[in-house]
C-alpha cells in the first residue's frame, strides 16, 4: 500500500474572492467561509485574519491547528468519520497546502487557553509561528453550549481545512512523497508505537474516525491511515502538551519510523490507546496495549504522552509492562520542572523507564516582546500582561510547544 | 491520609496512608449512581479513611 | 571604560584570621577590602573585580543557627552592593562547607548575584547546595588555595559576565535547562530506540529523579475524640473564587468555612480544575469534599468533631516546589489550630 503526500507549496495568503489557487496564491473568498456555517450554528465566525511566519502578531485562545488537506478522488475524505467516509483512508493521493495552517481561536469556557505567536522571538518555541496561518476567529452566540460550540468550530474548521486543499485537485503538486509500509522486513528489529491519545471527556476529546475515544479498547491503527486523517483533536488541556490535529495528520513518530523502515528497524506496527481516567481504566488499557505491542512480535517500542497529571500513569504502566516482558521502550514526555529547573520533573516513574526523549520543560518562561496586532482575546490567565504588550508566559501556554509526539526540537539538559 | 484514584502516584510522592478513590472526576460519588447509592457508597469510603487514619503503620500503605 | 566589578567575600574565622577553633562561635562581622586568601583572589582578579569587603563569621556561630545566622550574612554582603560573592573555599571541612553553601543560597536568593564557591568533592556541603551555588571543585585542604583559587575565580567572571560556564567547571547542580536541538523530538526517539535494539546504551535526556520518602504518622488512638480536618486538591472553591486559585499551575490554595453547613451545596461551592471534567464536581462538590457523610459521622458519634472549614488547590500542573510549600503551610496552619487528636482527609481528583 502506498500513500502519496502531494505538497502544494503556497507563498501567500489573501482573503477575497473568487477562491481559488493561483501560482503560490491562495484566494478565500470570506463569504464562502462564513457560508460554511449553518444558519443555526452556535458560533459566530468573527474574523477571518492571515499571520505569517516573523509577523509581529498573537493569537489567543487557540483551540485546534489544522493542516489544509483533501483526497485527490473527490469522493473521499481528509477527514473520515467528520466530513465523509472511510473509502480511500491511507492510500491513493492526498492533497497538502504544505506550510499552511488554519488555526481556530475562540474563548471557550473550561478550554484551557493557549498562545500562538509569530514573532522570530518565539519562533523556536512555538512550532506554528513557523507555518502560514489561515486564523478563523470565533465568538459563542449568547447562551450557546459549549460543547455544541467546540462541535461547530470543529466542523467549519475541517471543512474549510478541506475546501481549500480541494482546489489543489487539478494542480501539479511541487513534491510527492510516497509513504509505504511493506512488511516485513524480518533481519531487522521489529518495532511498535504505542500512540496514546488523551480522550477524558468534553473538550478533553480525541476522535478516531470521528468516535470519541473516551472508551475505546486499544486498537491496532495502520500507520498510513494514522497518516491520512484517522486522528482529530478537540482536546484543550494544557496547550504545549496536547496533540492537536496538524499534528495528528503529521504524527512525527510514525513519520521517523517509516523513514527508517526496512533501513534500521522493521515497523511492526501502531497501536493507538486511550488515557483513561479511572484506574481500573487505566489498568485494561494499558495491559492490552501492552499485549497489543507484544502480539505484533515487537523488541522495541516508541510510547508518547498527550497531557500531563493523570496521564503519567499510564505511560508509566504501559512502559512497565513492555519493560517487564522484555522490550526496549523509548518514552517522549515533557518536563514540570519549575521555573528555575530545579524541581522533579515527573511525579512518577518506574525502573524500566531507562529512555527518555524531553521535550521541553512546561514551567520554563519566556517573554516577548510587543506585537502590533492581536486576533481574539487581549489578555488570558496564564499570561502576564496584555497580549498587545511584552508578555511573560510559561510554556505551557504556548500553543504545541513541548508536544509530545515530538514535533518540536526543545529538549532539556541537566547542568 | 489522602483519598484518590492514582494511588502509584500517591505512592511516588511520599503520602503514606492511601484510599483508592472512586474516579479521578469524582474521588467520592459516581454521577452512574443514583443519589441515596452514590452516597452510601461515599460513607463506605470515608469510614475506610477514617480506618486508614486510626491504623498505625511502618510504611506507605493502600488501605 | 567597563565598571570593575564589586566582590564580596565571605570566609570563617580561621581564614578571616580572626583566631581557631576556640573562636568559633564568634558572630558576624565585617572587614573592608580582603583579608587572608582574600589577597590571592584579589592577584587573580587584577583589574576586572575587586574586593570591597569581606563578611566573616565563625563555623559554630553559623552552623548552631544556619538558616537565620546565613540570612544576617546576606544582608551584611547587602549593604556593599556586589555584583558577585565568592566564598571560602571550604576545601574538606564539613561546617565551613556547610557556612559557604548557605551564604550562597541566602545571598543568590536575596540578591540574584551569581555566588561561587570551593569544595573538595567529599565535602557533605556540595550535594546539599550544589543546586543552590556554583561550587568550583577544591583539593582537600589549604595547600591547594591557589587552584582552587584560579578555579573559583574563572567560575566567577565567566558568571559574572552571563557566559554559560564550562561544565566540569563547578558541581553540576542537577538544574533543567531548556536547550533547542538540531534534531526534532520524534527524530531522536527512533535513533534511541535504534540504538538500544542494536545493544546501546540508553542516553536517556531525563535521568530518573528519586523522591523523598517521608516517616508515617502515629495513628490516631480514639476516632470519638478527634477532630476531623477536610482538603482537596480538586479545585473546590466558593462560587465566586474569591482568591482567585489557578485552575492550572496553581500558585496558591485557600482555606474556606464550611461552618453551620451539613452538606456542599452547589449553589455555594464549584470546582475549577484544568486537570479533570469539572461537570460531576459542579453538580454535587460533596463527590469531591466529602461534607455531607462526614457531618452524618459526627452527628453519629463516629468522629469527636469536623473541622468548620476546609483546605482546597487545583493540583494541574502545579511545580513540585509550589506544591510542597502548599502542603508545608497547610500542615502549619492546622497545626496553629489543633495541637493533637487531629486527623486530615485530603481527596485528590
Amino acid at each position: 500500500m502506498t500513500l502519496e503526500i502531494a505538497l502544494h507549496r503556497l507563498e501567500r495568503l489573501h482573503l477575497e474572492g473568487p477562491t481559488r489557487l493561483q501560482g503560490p496564491d491562495l484566494y478565500l473568498d470570506p463569504e464562502e467561509a462564513q457560508a460554511l456555517l449553518p444558519a443555526e450554528a452556535p458560533v459566530k465566525l468573527e474574523r477571518l485574519a492571515v499571520a505569517l511566519p516573523g509577523q509581529r502578531v498573537r493569537m489567543a485562545p487557540v483551540l485546534d491547528v489544522v493542516e489544509p488537506r483533501a483526497k485527490a478522488d473527490a469522493e473521499q475524505s481528509a477527514f473520515p468519520g467528520f466530513t465523509g467516509s472511510f473509502e480511500g483512508a491511507g492510500q491513493g493521493r492526498t492533497h497538502v497546502l504544505d506550510g499552511l495552517a488554519l488555526v481556530a481561536v475562540a474563548k471557550l469556557p473550561g478550554a484551557q487557553e493557549g498562545v500562538v505567536d509569530m514573532s522570530p522571538e518565539a519562533a523556536d518555541y512555538c512550532p506554528f509561528a513557523r507555518t502560514r496561518n489561515l486564523v478563523l476567529s470565533f465568538s459563542l452566540q449568547p447562551g450557546a453550549d459549549r460543547v455544541a460550540a467546540d462541535e461547530a468550530i470543529r466542523r467549519l474548521t475541517l471543512g474549510l481545512a478541506e475546501r481549500l486543499a480541494s482546489l489543489a485537485r487539478d494542480r501539479e503538486p511541487d513534491q510527492v512523497q510516497a509513504l509505504q509500509h511493506q512488511q516485513p522486513h524480518l533481519s531487522l528489529p521489529r518495532v511498535a508505537l504505542v500512540y496514546l491519545v488523551q480522550s477524558q471527556g468534553d473538550l478533553r476529546r480525541t476522535y478516531i474516525y470521528g468516535q470519541p475515544a473516551d472508551n475505546i479498547l486499544p486498537t491496532l491503527l495502520d500507520p498510513l491511515e494514522a497518516l491520512d486523517g484517522a486522528v482529530v483533536s478537540g482536546n484543550f488541556v494544557m496547550p504545549s502538551n496536547k496533540t492537536c490535529t496538524y499534528i495528528h495528520q503529521n504524527n512525527p513518530l510514525l513519520r521517523a519510523l517509516l523513514a527508517r523502515h526496512g533501513r534500521d528497524l522493521d515497523l511492526a506496527g501502531v497501536v493507538v490507546a486511550n488515557e483513561m481516567s479511572r484506574m481500573a481504566d487505566k489498568e485494561r488499557c494499558a495491559a492490552m496495549a501492552a499485549r497489543l505491542v507484544r502480539s505484533l512480535g515487537a523488541q522495541g517500542a516508541v510510547i508518547n504522552q498527550e497531557g500531563g497529571g493523570n496521564t503519567i500513569t499510564d505511560v508509566m504502566m504501559i512502559c512497565r509492562q513492555l519493560g517487564r516482558a522484555g522490550l526496549k521502550t523509548v518514552l517522549v514526555l515533557n518536563e514540570f520542572a519549575g521555573e528555575d529547573g530545579t524541581t522533579p520533573s515527573l511525579t512518577e516513574t518506574t525502573p524500566e523507564a531507562v529512555a527518555i526523549v524531553s521535550t521541553g520543560n512546561n514551567d520554563h518562561r519566556l517573554s516577548l516582546p510587543p506585537v502590533d496586532e492581536v486576533i481574539g482575546a487581549e489578555s488570558i490567565p496564564g499570561v502576564q500582561g496584555d497580549l498587545r504588550g511584552g508578555i511573560s508566559l510559561p510554556l505551557g501556554r504556548l500553543h504545541s510547544s513541548t508536544n509530545q509526539l515530538g514535533f518540536n526540537h526543545l529538549s532539556c539538559v541537566s547542568v | 491520609m489522602l483519598i484518590c484514584t492514582l494511588t502509584s502516584i500517591a505512592q511516588s510522592v511520599g503520602a503514606n496512608r492511601i484510599v483508592p478513590a472512586l474516579g479521578i472526576p469524582h474521588p467520592l460519588g459516581d454521577p452512574s449512581l443514583s443519589a441515596g447509592d452514590e452516597r452510601k457508597k461515599r460513607r463506605q469510603l470515608v469510614q475506610k479513611a477514617l480506618q486508614a487514619l486510626t491504623t498505625p503503620i511502618s510504611e506507605q500503605t493502600i488501605f | 571604560m567597563v565598571r570593575s566589578l564589586r566582590v564580596v567575600h565571605y570566609l570563617n574565622q580561621f581564614f578571616g584570621q580572626i583566631g581557631g577553633e576556640d573562636q568559633a562561635g564568634t558572630a558576624c562581622q565585617v572587614k573592608p577590602g580582603p583579608v587572608g586568601p582574600g589577597l590571592a583572589f584579589k592577584a587573580l582578579l587584577g583589574g576586572q573585580a575587586e574586593i570591597v569587603a569581606t563578611v566573616i563569621c565563625g563555623d559554630n556561630y553559623m552552623g548552631e543557627n544556619l538558616e537565620q545566622t546565613s540570612l544576617a550574612a546576606a544582608e551584611l554582603v547587602a549593604q556593599h552592593q556586589p555584583d558577585l560573592l565568592l566564598a571560602g573555599p571550604a576545601f574538606v571541612s564539613g561546617r565551613y562547607g556547610m557556612a559557604c553553601g548557605a551564604v550562597c543560597q541566602a545571598v543568590a536568593q536575596q540578591l540574584g548575584i551569581p555566588t561561587v564557591t570551593g569544595m573538595s568533592e567529599e565535602n557533605p556541603a556540595v550535594d546539599i547546595y550544589k543546586a543552590h551555588a556554583y561550587i568550583a571543585p577544591a583539593g582537600k585542604s589549604a595547600a591547594k588555595m591557589k587552584d582552587a583559587a584560579q578555579a573559583m575565580v574563572k567560575l566567577a567572571l565567566a558568571l559574572a559576565q552571563g557566559q554559560e560556564p564550562e561544565p566540569g567547571s563547578y558541581f553540576a547542580q542537577g538544574k533543567r535547562r531548556l536547550v533547542v536541538r538540531e534534531a526534532s523530538g520524534a527524530q531522536r526517539a527512533v535513533q534511541m530506540l535504534v540504538e538500544l535494539l542494536q545493544g546501546g546504551e540508553p542516553a536517556t535526556e531525563l535521568p530518573l529523579p528519586n523522591f523523598e520518602k517521608v516517616p508515617p504518622a502515629p495513628a490516631l488512638t480514639n476516632l470519638a475524640e478527634a477532630v476531623i480536618v477536610l482538603g482537596t486538591e480538586g479545585g473546590v472553591t466558593p462560587v465566586d473564587n474569591p482568591d482567585r486559585i489557578e485552575m492550572s499551575m496553581a500558585t496558591k490554595w485557600g482555606r474556606y468555612s464550611l461552618e453551620g453547613l451539613a452538606a456542599m451545596d452547589p449553589e455555594r461551592f464549584t470546582a475549577s480544575h484544568g486537570g479533570y471534567d469539572n461537570t460531576a464536581a459542579k453538580q454535587n462538590p460533596n463527590r469531591v469534599v466529602p461534607l455531607d457523610v462526614m457531618c452524618d459521622l459526627a452527628g453519629e458519634g463516629v468522629v469527636g468533631s469536623l473541622a468548620e472549614f476546609f483546605y482546597t488547590t487545583a493540583g494541574n500542573a502545579t511545580t513540585v516546589d509550589n506544591a510542597t510549600r502548599f502542603g508545608r503551610e497547610i500542615a502549619q496552619d492546622i497545626r496553629a489550630r489543633f495541637q493533637d487528636k487531629v486527623g486530615v482527609v485530603f481527596t485528590s481528583t
